[in-house]
């Protein structure tokens, strides 16, 4: 049905608008097999429009949808064999238990679950609480449940609105942890995300949506290329004198920001700058990074002023 | 952290997709509170009832076999299938049918079963397949209860049919059985009608009361003179068709129309409902 080099999400033109708004405005989304693909993009960009639609709960208004090679067209429900995951926080029958809601899930699944909801409520650390009613549980061990939810159906695809949202430190680390091990198995992800961090940690490929479009659509790589000199905040002794020497110093451009100075520049160059402010006898008296190259390069790409045409210096490439 | 193991084919969805989701769908109605409160009410409300007028001398003349309450236990079941048709049942009804769609809107949970390789109609029969169960059962959990409150609390004795013929006990419990069973049709047009406000409100209280009040509304206006084309074609006149049972002779007329009248409306409603089901779109949750 599906070769392996098949893409395991192909959507073209897909449109989606809800009364004046329109949530998705002719999106391309391409994700390969095995791949671990992000989506980023502010509150309202349509991220979670656009997993709706791949997971038929929404009807597109426009456009075409192939998942691990089928269309909803040819194979109906079916289509989302293989397929599992959530959009937006995931959702259960508060008056069953956590095992209830699972097993229910498994019947719907049609497979011989029993043994396999012990390990998937092993699997993200719910066991003990897995006969209180889902009703009481907190949002975190909500996500938890519909990450084991979703792994009941041994998915060749996931896919993730946000899975960190609403889990402890300890919890994203393990859900990371769960990504990176269900992808080294072979499994393809689709994740979106607010946290550039998770997504530089986790994904080989980026969509990165603005207003229901595409601003940047390619590999970490070249996400990476792309990216600006990372930005740092400072203090120091003297910031007029520190200004100036900044103009000076090759490789670094600061502006003032209220009491401090945001500079930017690439760590080696940071770093002469840094000599030279203390061998002039300005002290540094704070350096923080105030976002790194990816958070400096998400920002310029979703709050440029009306990209209508994406810029020129945006690159838009498929994965590979 | 261990690897969930093997990989058992997800089985096809196609064939008895509607049969599990049936059989999922039971299996939440049994853990429903107010499930098993409706359960236990249907159960003990006759008792209760025949208690309460064996306390009293005095009987409810105006409702059909009224009169005979204290005289015939197969009078108890006929009573309260008068007073069930105007409003109980539909209530009891719509209390699951109401409300087995929006529960999925309420909370949330639409994503959560539309995400499980089942088609949206195999979700929509499966879940009025459900409703229509529970309404079937409680039904029949009423009729039999008020029959065995009858018979214990009051006792075996014939009773007098609608043309003035003393029906032996036998027949009587043969005759009661089947007036309950006429009244299925509606009982199933009901519910349909709850399906349908559930799936189109989206909000439970307006799936559940609103066949409650549309039942009440339907009464009052068969009461104030109708024509009698428009009274015949309300979905409340078949909840009567079974008077036709206890005359001498019988007429089976109205239950013929009753059972046509009900049929019509369940395919309106049902088919209403699933056609808006299949078009949404699940935003919410
Ligand atoms: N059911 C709806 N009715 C009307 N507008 C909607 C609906 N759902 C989404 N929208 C609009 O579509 C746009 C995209 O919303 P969407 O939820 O897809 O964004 P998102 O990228 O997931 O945002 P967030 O990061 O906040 O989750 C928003 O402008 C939103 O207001
Ligand atoms: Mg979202």
């Amino acid at each position: 049905m599906d070769e392996p080099s098949s893409p395991a999400i192909e959507a073209l033109g897909l449109t989606k608008r809800f009364e004046d708004t329109v949530a998705v405005a002719g999106v391309d989304l391409r994700v390969g097999p095995g791949r671990v693909h992000g989506m980023l993009g502010p509150n309202g960009a349509g991220k979670t429009t656009l997993l709706t639609m791949l997971m038929g709960l929404v009807r597109p208004d426009a456009g075409s949808i192939r998942i691990l090679g089928r269309t909803r067209e040819e194979f109906g429900a079916r289509v989302l064999d293989g397929v599992a995951g959530f959009v937006e926080s995931p959702r259960f029958y508060p008056y069953l238990s956590g095992r209830r809601n699972l097993t229910l899930l498994a019947e719907l699944d049609g497979g011989p679950a029993a043994s396999r909801i012990d390990e998937a409520l092993e699997l993200v650390d719910l066991r003990d609480q897995a006969g209180a009613k889902v009703g009481g549980y907190s949002v975190g061990m909500r996500q938890r449940l519909g990450i084991a939810g979703a792994l009941l159906r041994d998915p060749r695809l996931l896919i993730l609105d946000e899975p960190a949202s609403g889990l402890d430190p300890a919890g994203m680390r393990d859900m990371r942890a769960l990504v990176a091990r269900l992808a080294g198995d072979g499994v393809t992800v689709l994740l979106s995300s607010h946290d550039m961090g998770e997504v530089e940690e986790l994904c080989d490929d980026v969509t990165i949506m603005r207003r229901g479009g595409v601003v940047f659509d390619g590999s970490m790589e070249r996400l990476r290329e792309r990216a600006p000199d990372p930005a740092f905040r400072l203090a120091t002794s003297d910031d007029e004198r520190a200004l100036t020497m900044a103009g000076d110093t090759p490789g670094v451009a600061a502006a003032v920001a209220g009491r401090e100075l945001i500079v930017h520049a690439q760590r080696e160059h940071l770093d002469e700058y840094v000599i030279a402010l203390g061998r002039a006898g300005v002290a540094v008296r704070r350096l923080d990074l105030e976002s790194s190259p990816l958070e400096a390069l998400f920002f310029a790409l979703t709050e440029a002023e009306e990209p209508k045409e994406p810029a020129p210096d945006v690159p838009q490439e498929v994965a590979p | 952290m261990t690897a969930v193991a093997a990989r058992p084919e997800v089985r096809s969805a196609a064939r008895g997709g509607s049969w599990v989701v049936y059989r999922c769908e039971l299996a939440k109605l049994v853990r429903q509170v107010k499930v098993q409160a409706a359960a236990i009410l249907c159960l003990l409300a006759p008792f209760l009832f025949v208690s309460a007028l064996n306390v009293q001398s005095n009987t409810p003349q105006d409702t059909l076999f009224g009169r005979w309450v204290h005289d015939s236990g197969f009078s108890i079941p006929l009573v309260v299938l008068g007073f069930a048709g105007q409003w109980a049942l539909p209530a009891l009804t719509s209390v699951v049918a109401g409300d087995i769609f929006s529960c999925e809107d309420r909370y949330g949970t639409w994503k959560t079963i539309l995400t499980r390789s089942r088609s949206r109609s195999q979700v929509f029969v499966g879940k009025a397949l459900a409703a229509m169960t529970y309404s079937i059962a409680m039904t029949a959990l009423v009729a039999v209860s008020s029959l065995a409150a009858g018979v214990l609390l009051v006792g075996r004795q014939p009773l007098i049919g609608l043309s003035g013929t003393l029906l032996q006990p036998g027949h009587c419990v043969v005759l009661v059985l089947v007036a309950w069973a006429t009244v299925l049709p509606p009982v199933l047009a009901f519910t349909a009608l709850g399906l349908l406000l559930s799936v189109a409100s989206r909000n439970s209280a307006l799936g559940v009361g609103g066949p409650v009040v549309i039942g009440l509304a339907l009464q009052l206006a068969s009461l104030v003179n109708a024509p009698e084309v428009v009274r015949m074609l309300l979905p409340t006149t078949p909840f009567g068709a079974w008077h036709g049972l206890f005359t001498d002779p019988p007429f089976h007329g109205p239950l013929a129309q009753g059972a046509v009248v009900s049929a019509v409306y369940f395919v309106l409603f049902v088919g209403g409902a699933h056609a808006l089901l299949r078009r949404r779109d699940i935003t919410e949750g």
